[in-house]
């Protein structure tokens, strides 16, 4: 059995002693005698989750099942001409100038500190981004992920960041809520789930495998 | 029978006489006796194609699918215009068909691109020559295609799917093009154009 992980920082075990051994997605294998593919990074977006789905992975049938963790709608990413790859655009000022629409006030605390396309980034979330396009899209990438997985007859559970409560009105449905207030897990420094809480997230995903009929 | 039609200007009918008369669409609807539903419009992205087909609009109602891909570098986003005339709607942004030549490496003339945009001229100047570039248009493209045609898939709805970006390196069911006989003032296909395109996509069907 092989399983097919991506994420943001949650699934990539941003914070813990031992990623590799301690991440839900580990322990989740671990239980099932399984193999894991874990390609999440930390800051990524939907559109990389959909990105590494329908273009990278030239065979997802090779997969047993898919477990996606999306998060925020409002990040994104491009492609680096000079790095040769694509990069998140969130995260990119590290924690004192972390750049989302909600936090636009850092936009100008360090106007200095940022290149130019980072500064095109901020003004971007400045100037064109609303929360109508990010959940409008959010609803475009969770769409584009599902039919792909169902067209492959690939097996998915689609998890969420976003809080479930705040966003009742979000027309996306997801399988699980990872960042769910009512079940809050216990967090490192960052904030990021610490090892108890990346065990719980595992059981949450242990306990959704249970009802379906792999 | 209902068949969903969407695109850019070319599926729209632009620079027809009475496009809504003449259009591919049209002609497609009137031999099947099917009804037409044509959302296309003139500068529209692919981005928007796909919103209208996984997030606006239901295409289990249709019986076939019939979408014309476009440049990939053109976008949307989402304006609220607060103020005096509050207003708010998704906007076009199309850098011209000159940036995508330029892109290709070959003669377009992109002295203008700021003015293109209506609004946010010069963020949309700085976006287009400095954070996106070929491979980025090129991933998303793909993006696209494989989105449209696996939501139609799971939909049970048959698809045909086309591009005009003649750059593509994807398998489009047809890539539209024109001659000198076949194409308006602005190079969008003329009445027989539009009636070579029907009867292409009407053999297929």
């Amino acid at each position: 059995m092989k399983i097919y992980f991506d994420g943001g920082s949650w699934c990539y075990g941003s914070e813990l002693l031992n990623r590799d051994e301690s991440r839900f997605s580990k322990i989740v294998c671990n239980k099932l005698g399984a193999e894991e593919y874990n390609i999440s990074q930390p800051g990524g977006s939907n559109a990389m989750m959909e990105r590494h789905l329908l273009v990278d992975h030239k065979n997802i049938k090779e997969f047993d099942l898919v477990i996606i963790q999306m998060v925020y709608p409002d990040r994104n990413e491009y492609y680096d001409r000079y790095k040769k790859k694509f990069e998140a655009n969130a995260n990119f000022g590290g924690r004192t100038s972390l750049v989302t629409p909600r936090e636009k006030i850092m936009v100008f605390d360090k106007p200095e500190a940022i290149d130019l396309t980072k500064k095109a980034w901020l003004d971007y979330y400045k100037y064109i981004y609303e929360d109508e396009y990010g959940l409008a899209y959010e609803e475009m990438h969770a769409t584009a992920i599902k039919s792909y997985c169902k067209c492959n007859n690939v097996p998915l559970i689609l998890g969420t960041m976003k809080k479930k409560k705040r966003f009742q009105s979000c027309k996306t449905k997801y399988d699980l809520y990872f960042n769910d207030p009512d079940n809050r897990v216990p967090r490192a420094s960052n904030n990021h789930p610490n090892e108890e809480g990346h065990a719980i997230h595992a059981q949450m995903i242990l306990n959704y495998i249970d009802g379906l009929s792999l | 029978m209902k068949i969903y039609f969407d695109g850019c200007s070319w599926t729209k009918g632009e620079e027809l006489e009475n496009q809504e008369e003449e259009r591919y669409s049209k002609l497609i609807c009137d031999e099947l006796g099917a009804e037409e539903t044509n959302l296309a419009i003139k500068g529209g992205s692919n981005d928007r194609i796909v919103r209208n087909l996984l997030v606006e609009n239901h295409i289990e109602e249709y019986d076939l699918a019939v979408i014309q891909m476009t440049f990939p570098v053109r976008t949307e986003y989402y304006m609220i215009r607060k103020g005096e005339y509050y207003d708010k709607c998704w906007r076009r942004v199309n850098p011209s068909n000159n940036y995508s030549r330029w892109l290709h490496g070959l003669d377009g003339d992109i002295r203008k691109l700021g003015e293109k945009f209506s609004d946010h001229s010069d963020f949309w100047k700085y976006w287009y020559m400095n954070i996106t570039n070929k491979k980025f248009f090129d991933v998303k493209e793909k993006i696209h295609y494989e989105t449209i045609k696996s939501y139609c898939a799971n939909k049970g709805v048959p698809l045909i799917i086309c591009s005009i970006n003649t750059w593509s390196k994807l398998k489009f069911d047809f890539v539209l093009t024109t001659d000198k006989n076949t194409k308006c003032k602005m190079g969008h296909p003329n009445k027989l154009g539009h009636q070579i395109i029907a009867k292409a996509m009407l053999d297929k069907i």
